[in-house]
């Protein structure tokens, strides 16, 4: 008989520790394809002239070689330490929202397999580097349906990434244990809630720029081809994601170097009070940097000015975080363990990539090195260097816990030794190529560029076989090491008050409250877990697996099989948008089956991870409604960059001399009112639910949320009228810059309110089903503020399309 | 009943702007070159009536307003730069 359980344990957890642990693998295992690219690559680059590939293949190789470094392995290699480490660090039971922790994994390992797949999809993948310029991404010059496929894969991974970024953010904010105050976080998880902040406000825009690519690429928009848009409007909208996303990269990273300087030099971290505000500053100066980047696009001498000051002044946060690090190694009885060794050395290479990137700041000097290896060398110092070496830092660091073995120290400072030499050999010659285009498949060997292109090639080599000694080392270990106790490094944050590795639920001996004099663990009561239970779940000390619960249960009861099956499912369908319809019936299908057992399971009731600790500044708030409001932050950043990129659109027609038509030529501005009163009054319907639902009035309750659904759909059966007569009018896709913002605005707004119409159905059949109307209430909060956004943007949706 | 006094109170307003945003619509000779301002000054009070009464007022304390208020602060400089893009005169390409 087959024993299915440890299968179907990693297929269906929603444990945040069995999360983490698959987050790492996959993460791991991208890291290992990348690397492989970019060693094909190397190879082609090695000597001059060479055939090893075809301009094609290498275009292709660097473009997925960035894409998955950047946004499938560093990425996510924080969020594998983030979901294992975080909850314990903050003395939680688990993450506040388990399912969705699961599904956000699904949704990333899903759209690594699209990514992935588009290799094999006819003509190839990708070739348009990884930034992803206007007009090479576009059907004219990359049309081979792999590149949509990327495209795709791209979205999926964003959803994942935001889905993530609200569940950390309430488990942060709202389930911290008591006495856990915000200043007593460790700095890795300071610097993961600035990620996390990041990914927020800087994602939902690149969502919104891989909207309009997919739409010019797949529906025949005119975003990118117009000279409306072009190439300016992407360039802007992707370096408001990209340049953020550095700091996403950097950031995990930066926050285990810091806790390290500290364990391993015994000494708090100097200056803590000041590397937090620093962490924020350099976080919101990230929002104003991103023109650097586009110092070569003609923009105005003005905006390069002022990005030229911006870009200068976010180095003196991260000037002041070194110094910070450093100083907390003075005076200290340094131990140089191989985690303290991968720090040392990342912040060694962090100072090298943020020197050569003051050089990129100046204008002058960005002129001459923009497009060449030399910014190629500083990238790879400031994000391998800083973020990645910082994470591997990590792993070593917290390999004991996680497994409950130690890692031969002699092995990992050879990693470590071979690591660096390969590191330098790879990186720093770059530097010297400052006169060799970055974007070119082969050179003359009459430019000089062989040597040094062939001393980088044996550096990548070298760094890439210094991984398989870390791989080595850490996979024998595992199984085979000798037993690490729960505290090897005589650390400081909570996980080491527990022990190694872990038990399934967090903190058996109860509830840990911190105080200055240290850590005590106080047995959870009914009294203390609060109404959060009220909800259809089981109280956590009356029958869940609780603080001081169930220290060694299966965890079975915790299983859901929704996750995998609704990111399969949304993998499938993404696939079949491009590549057939059968692929798309069945991801369709495969989605709204999912969407039904993931409500069903929620109907029957799951157990509710509730705040009963620190909480500020959002006491005042369930984590259901906290959650939906993080979304909404998110949505606004979404909204705002599409806003942001209409805007240019109509101001750039004049000087293309495109006439964007006036009020009343092509829309009926009473139609669009009239659907506008419709999607109003169905606001008010649903704050109308809510009141009913707080004052016990089924009927009044069930009759709102149903005018509430009723007016949503007349909402949207109108507007497929008004497509249907607009396109029967010659007003399509491709018509021109107009059309293409009418559709793609009203259309994104239109899914929101399909969405919202899905959600409504559940909150339905709950009022239904629940014997109470205050059990209802929380879903028609949390779906209120929802219905309340979606109003909300229609009513500047309405103006632009219609009356201006 | 103040609830549903002030949400229909707050529906009336919206319907109310949206009555001028067409009136301004319909007869921009009024305005002139302010219509346009107008109009999204208008729909910005609309936004902000749903967001404090139908969204905020009812559901969200203090912090949520200010996390709002960032996450707009958040896009204003793509905004601005992107008007700025338009707007100001190109240095033309370099080599």
């Amino acid at each position: 008989m087959v024993d299915w359980h440890p299968l179907k344990r990693w297929l269906f957890t929603t444990n945040h520790k069995d999360v983490g642990i698959l987050y790492l693998f996959t993460s791991l295992y991208f890291f290992v394809a990348a690397g492989l690219l970019a060693l094909t690559f190397r190879t082609q680059l090695a000597f001059p002239s060479s055939t090893f590939l075809q301009p094609d293949e290498y275009n292709q190789a660097v473009t997925t070689h960035g894409l998955l470094m950047l946004l499938w392995v560093l990425t996510p290699l924080g969020a594998a330490f983030a979901n294992y480490f975080v909850p314990i660090q903050i003395g939680a039971r688990d993450m506040a929202f388990p399912r969705l922790n699961a599904l956000s994994y699904w949704v990333y390992l899903s759209s690594g397999l699209l990514a992935l797949s588009s290799f094999f999809a006819g003509g190839g993948t990708a070739d348009w580097g990884w930034t992803t310029y206007a007009p090479l991404n576009t059907v004219e010059f990359s049309p081979q349906v792999g590149g949509s496929l990327m495209g795709l894969a791209l979205m999926l991974l964003m959803a994942s990434s935001i889905v993530s970024t609200v569940n950390f953010l309430v488990t942060i904010f709202r389930l911290r244990a008591p006495g856990m105050s915000l200043m007593r976080l460790p700095l890795f998880t300071w610097a993961w809630i600035f990620t996390n902040l990041l990914m927020l406000w800087a994602f939902p825009s690149f969502v919104s720029a891989l909207s309009l690519l997919i739409a010019d690429r797949a529906l025949g928009t005119v975003f990118f081809t117009s000279p409306q848009g072009g190439s300016l409007l992407w360039d802007h909208m992707f370096w408001f994601f990209g340049h953020p996303e550095v700091y996403v990269l950097l950031l995990p990273g930066f926050g285990i170097v810091g806790d390290l300087f500290s364990t391993f030099s015994r000494r708090p971290i100097y200056a803590k009070k000041i590397i937090i505000p620093c962490l924020a500053i350099a976080s919101i100066l990230s929002f104003t940097v991103w023109a650097h980047h586009m110092f070569m696009t003609g923009i105005s001498q003005s905006l390069l000015e002022a990005f030229n000051i911006t870009t200068e002044l976010i180095s003196i946060p991260f000037a002041i975080i070194v110094i910070a690090y450093i100083f907390t190694l003075r005076g200290g009885s340094i131990r140089f363990a191989t985690p303290m060794l991968f720090a040392a050395g990342s912040l060694g290479l962090f100072i090298i990539g943020g020197v050569t990137g003051v050089f990129n700041s100046s204008v002058a000097l960005d002129t001459a090195f923009r497009g060449t290896f030399w910014v190629v060398g500083h990238f790879h110092y400031t994000i391998v260097g800083g973020g990645l070496t910082g994470l591997f830092a990590g792993l070593y660091y917290w390999f004991p816990k996680m497994t409950g073995r130690m890692y031969s120290e002699r092995l990992g400072k050879i990693h470590f030794v071979i690591y660096m030499v390969g590191f330098n050999l790879l990186y720093f010659p770059m530097h010297l190529l400052y006169d060799m285009p970055r974007r070119i498949f082969t050179y003359d060997a009459s430019t000089g560029w062989g040597p040094i292109n062939l001393l980088i090639t044996i550096g990548g080599f070298t760094f890439g076989i210094s991984q398989l000694i870390m791989f080595g080392n850490l996979l024998w270990s595992a199984r085979r090491g000798p037993p690490a106790t729960q505290d090897p490094w005589n650390a400081y944050s909570l996980e080491w008050g527990v022990p190694s590795p872990p038990p399934e639920f967090n903190f058996p001996e109860g509830v840990p409250v911190i105080s200055a004099t240290g850590v005590t663990y106080r047995p959870v009561s009914a009294a203390n877990v609060g109404p959060a239970m009220a909800n259809g779940g089981h109280a956590m000390a009356n029958g869940g697996h609780a603080y001081g619960g169930h220290g060694a249960g299966s965890g079975e009861e915790h299983w859901s099989r929704w996750p995998i099956v609704t990111a399969a499912g949304a993998g499938i369908a993404l696939w079949g948008l491009l590549m057939g319809l059968p692929a798309l019936l069945l991801g369709t299908a495969i989605l709204a089956i999912s969407f039904v057992g993931w409500g069903y399971e929620s109907l029957r009731g799951r157990e509710v991870i509730e705040a009963i600790g620190e909480k500020w500044p959002f006491d005042r708030l369930e984590n259901l409604s906290l959650g939906m409001w993080i979304f909404i932050f998110g949505e606004i950043a979404f909204f705002g960059t599409l806003f942001g990129a209409y805007v240019f659109l109509r101001m750039n027609s004049p000087l293309t001399a495109f006439a964007w038509p006036a009020p009343g030529e092509v829309h009926n501005i009473f139609w669009g009112g009239f659907n506008t009163i419709i999607l109003l009054t169905s606001g008010l319907t649903m704050v109308f639910a809510l009141t009913f639902a707080r004052r016990g009035s089924y009927r009044g309750l069930q009759g709102s949320l149903v005018a509430t659904f009723a007016l949503g759909a007349f909402f949207m059966v109108n507007k497929a009228f008004e497509w249907r007569d607009l396109y029967a009018n010659g007003f399509t896709f491709s018509t021109n810059t107009a059309s293409s913002a009418y559709y793609l605005l009203s259309g994104v707004h239109g899914a929101h309110v399909v969405a919202g119409l899905t959600a409504l159905i559940y909150v339905m059949v709950k009022a239904l089903k629940t014997t109470s109307t205050t059990e209802a209430s929380g879903a028609v909060e949390m779906f209120g503020i929802y219905w309340g956004m979606v109003d909300a943007v229609w009513v500047f949706l309405f103006p632009l399309l219609y009356l201006l | 009943m103040i609830d549903e006094a002030k949400y229909a109170a707050v529906y009336s307003i919206l319907m109310l702007g949206l009555i001028v945003e067409l009136l301004i619509a319909v007869d921009r000779s009024a305005l002139g070159a302010f219509a346009g301002v107008a109009i999204l000054a208008i729909a910005a009070l609309q936004a902000i009536f749903i967001f404090l009464v139908y969204m905020h007022g009812r559901f969200g304390p203090r912090p949520i307003a200010v996390f709002a208020v960032i996450s707009l602060l958040t896009v204003l400089p793509l905004f601005i730069a992107l008007l700025y893009s338009v707007v100001m005169p190109h240095h033309g390409s370099l080599p």
